[in-house]
């Protein structure tokens, strides 16, 4: 049921009691609000009547809704595909109530897919409908770093909220995405998830920017690994401290020691041990120098 | 490709010990052909060692080696070794199946949305 509906029927009781709902429903649909107990009779009011009467008020709703957009960075959107998106988010405001479409669809000449971000009350999942990749998440999800970026270029058909909720990474997730990272650029990876999260992640702690889809693009395909070894030594410098970093290093590079004889290729594993060294030994070593 | 089918085809790759996850038969059934193929193959150049693995900074899997690689749009891989010995173990998942390995190894989660 159409919140929006409930909550404008509720307000205005005068305008809906007794032309559209009787007294007994209109309290069925009270309780139903509040999401207190229904008993049978009120049960079979609800689905019977009362529902499809919301329902028919809906469709209304949706007419007017149709034609209010919410454009997020329009400087960035190619104007043929504003058109698009506002006949999708047209076509999915008859099923779903809050919706958005972002991603390089309206960015970019080239796109695999139209990204869908569809709110609901709770969960996470993700749908195909032909090429529309459907991404159903609730809206205390929606503050998640990644979905205000995706946020930042797109067409909505609601006010999307500007909070964004930062949840610092712990230090093995860092080097885990830094190690993936690497691994990405190093075979030219056409999609480079883990170069994208490094970037974004430097951006939102070391900088406290939030970076659009767009900059994330091009950001990381042009991005070179000294850059990568650079993003990774300032996100571990800025979100933990000196004795914790170098505790936990230190440790790491004794075990990539051993794992540099024990694996090929291992250039990667090199590079991984040289940042690490870099990263706790050079502090060391820049603080002696001052001293 | 049938699930039994690539399994056969993985057991000549590492071997008849290598060990599956529960719903690897499944995954692995949703994979058109030429996924299909293109995971197989994969997973050949990971035990040929031409692919890039990385060391799990959990201590208590510092002696593995892990592959993780995105297979189809909602299907997503984790190929295990033990360091200069087999792989030991292969998993296709979904998202939230693949979010708990890689937390359970200690990496971070995948962010779905752009993956």
């Amino acid at each position: 049921m159409n919140k929006n509906i409930l909550n404008i029927v509720l307000k205005r009781k005068e305008l809906f009691v007794p032309l559209v709902f009787t007294d007994k429903q209109f309290n069925v649909l009270g309780k139903y609000n509040k999401k207190e107990k229904l008993s049978n009779a009120e049960k079979k009011a609800l689905y019977t009547s009362i529902k499809k009467k919301i329902k028919a008020l809906d469709s209304f709703f949706i007419e007017q809704k149709d034609r209010e957009y919410f454009i997020n960075g329009p400087a960035e959107i190619i104007p043929s595909r504003l058109i698009e998106a506002k006949k999708i988010i047209d076509k999915y405001s008859r099923k779903y109530d809050r919706l958005f479409v972002s991603g390089s669809f309206l960015f970019s000449k080239e796109f695999n897919d139209t990204d869908l971000f569809i709110i609901r009350e709770k969960g996470y999942k993700e749908e195909w409908d032909g090429n529309t990749h459907m991404i159903f998440l609730s809206e205390k999800r929606l503050a998640a770093p990644v979905f205000q970026s995706a946020s930042l270029i797109s067409v909505a058909n609601f006010m999307l909220p500007n909070k964004i909720n930062k949840k610092k990474p712990s230090l093995s997730e860092l080097m885990g995405l830094y190690h993936e990272a690497i691994i990405e650029n190093m075979k030219e990876e056409k999609k480079p998830e883990s170069i994208r999260n490094l970037i974004f992640e430097h951006a939102l702690f070391c900088s406290n920017k939030l970076l659009n889809g767009k900059e994330l693009k091009e950001m990381s395909e042009k991005i070179k690994l000294d850059e990568l070894d650079r993003l990774i030594k300032e996100l571990c410098e800025k979100l933990f401290s000196e004795t914790y970093l170098y505790v936990e290093v230190h440790d790491y590079i004794k075990t990539l020691n051993e794992s540099i004889k024990n694996i090929k290729p291992n250039e990667h594993l090199i590079r991984f041990r040289n940042t690490y060294e870099e990263m706790i030994y050079g502090r060391q070593r820049s603080k002696a120098k001052a001293v | 490709m049938e699930g039994k089918e690539a399994k056969q085809k993985l057991f000549e790759i590492f071997g008849t010990s290598i060990k599956f996850n529960k719903d690897f038969e499944n995954y692995a059934s949703k994979l058109k052909e030429g996924i299909a193929n293109g995971f197989i193959e994969w997973c050949r150049r990971c035990s040929e060692n031409k692919e890039l693995g990385s060391v799990p900074q959990k201590k208590e899997f510092k002696h593995l080696y892990v592959f993780f690689r995105k297979i189809d749009s909602d299907i997503r891989a984790t190929l295990i070794k033990e360091q200069n010995r087999d792989f030991i173990e292969i998993r296709l998942e979904g998202h939230k199946g693949y979010d708990d390995t890689r937390l359970n190894l200690g990496y971070k989660k995948s962010s779905y949305y752009g993956s």
